[in-house]
């Protein structure tokens, strides 16, 4: 309870700042494969928060074409003239796939860097590198489950469309 | 435009789906190559090495994995793609050198290790998976073939390990014919690597092979139709990018041996 009037307090304090709402589109390739994540963003002062889908092309890993949940977070840390822009932010994504010979849950952290453009004001193209940690955990054939990670990196080009702005 | 052509085009649509959907996809075996694949800047974990391995079978969900097999100095069989040792280990000269204590303490890709054929064959057995063993029977630093008492020698302890751990049949590959006929064939099913689909042909009816291994560039397709014909197993290789796992499995082979399993399966679905 106590933690949730925390969440709570923590809300209302973000959303009296002003806000903005964002469609985005993040595509790319890294050790798992090419991606396209298509989001919904909310942009509280410096601060973007995103949730959405990620599908990965059935290459590397995939065998059906089954979307991951996405989460995650950007900062701005310096903004150019409102044409150009620093960012640095984090992503977790969580993906299942049942294969024959078991379950596989994948979970995909990746850091990033973005330096973005605006196109227009509202438009935004961004190119951001990534570095972050892959991990294969697989249950259901062995009697343990095992897991395998490694470092994953890839390199992601992202657009995003800013609207609703409120003060 | 006139609504019975639309409702035409959407019938038509309806059933061709329908149809699609009811033809069974031709099934080949789908090996990993080296486990989890040999490409450059693509695969995850060293070839041949045990993580690579098992990350084939519960990951990209392989039928089973081809692996390279060469003879220590002590006729150990351990996994390894070249024999000479330079550029993947800290060791110099070739694996045929090595005893198998030594080899254990080289470092494999940095942080990995070599790892026995018993050891692979652990990580098989406890997933009920089958291995394609492409024995290297020829070796550099001047060490030429290998003899068939080493082969004989090297096959015993896997011999052993299969009398109390049943698997899936093994294969054996190799280029030498002299060397499949060292092989016990009650135990392994001997293929034959050949350019010449015809001598493999002769070979196959002269019952001295059980089927053939051929690179995706060494077949065609009324090649490929023969072997069906003939009821001939044939494994296909050398099929790194998805343009070749598209045309080798076009071949409709019986296996496999793919740098990219997971897109290999997704194409027989």
């Amino acid at each position: 309870m106590k933690h949730l009037l925390l969440v709570g307090f923590l809300m209302l304090v973000l959303t009296s700042y002003s806000q903005q709402n964002a469609l985005t589109v993040k595509m790319g390739l890294n050790r798992i494969g090419l991606f396209v994540a298509p989001s919904y963003q909310r942009v509280i002062k410096k601060h973007e928060f995103t949730a959405g889908l990620k599908f990965y092309t059935q290459d590397q890993v995939f065998e059906r074409r089954y979307p991951g949940l996405l989460l995650g977070y950007d900062f701005q840390l310096f903004s150019f003239k409102e044409r150009l822009f620093g960012k640095v932010g984090w992503s977790s994504s969580i993906f299942f796939e049942n294969k024959s010979s078991g379950n596989l849950l994948l979970f995909d952290h990746m850091a990033h860097l973005g330096i973005a453009v605006a196109i227009i004001p509202k438009l935004h193209f961004a190119l951001e590198p990534g570095i972050g940690l892959t991990n294969n955990v697989v249950y259901g054939e062995l009697e343990n489950p095992t897991d395998y990670h490694y470092l994953n990196y890839g390199l992601a080009v992202r657009l995003t469309y800013y609207f609703g702005s409120s003060d | 435009m006139d609504w019975r052509l639309g409702l035409h085009i959407i019938l038509v649509l309806l059933i061709s789906g329908a149809c699609t959907k009811g033809e069974k996809k031709h099934a080949a075996e789908v090996y990993g190559h080296a486990g989890g694949g040999i490409s450059k800047g693509r695969y995850i974990y060293p070839p041949n090495s045990a993580e690579s391995i098992s990350y084939a079978f519960d990951v990209l969900n392989a039928d089973g994995v081809e692996v390279d097999v060469r003879l220590t100095k002590d006729s150990s069989m351990v996994l390894f793609h070249d024999s000479g040792l330079e550029l993947e280990t800290d060791g110099v000269g070739c694996v045929e050198q090595y005893t198998l204590a030594e080899l254990k303490e080289l470092n494999y890709a940095d942080r990995y290790e070599i790892i026995t054929l018993t050891e692979a064959l652990h990580l098989s057995s406890e997933r009920n998976r089958s291995l394609f063993l492409d024995l290297k029977t020829v070796a550099e630093c001047g060490i030429g073939s290998i003899s068939e008492e080493w082969v004989n020698k090297g096959f015993e302890e896997v011999e052993e390990f299969l009398e109390n751990h049943p698997l899936p049949p093994i294969t054996v590959n190799s280029k030498s014919l002299s060397v499949l006929s060292w092989i016990d064939g009650d135990v392994f099913l001997k293929s034959f690597e050949t350019e010449n689909i015809e001598v493999g042909i002769e070979q196959y009816q002269a019952d001295n092979i059980d089927k053939l291994t051929v690179r995706l560039d060494w077949i065609n397709n009324e090649q490929a139709n023969l072997l069906r014909d003939l009821q001939i197993p044939f494994c296909i290789f050398g099929i790194k990018t998805q343009k070749e796992i598209r045309e080798a499995y076009g071949l409709l082979p019986t296996e496999m041996i793919s740098d990219n399993v997971a897109f290999t399966k997704k194409i027989m679905r």
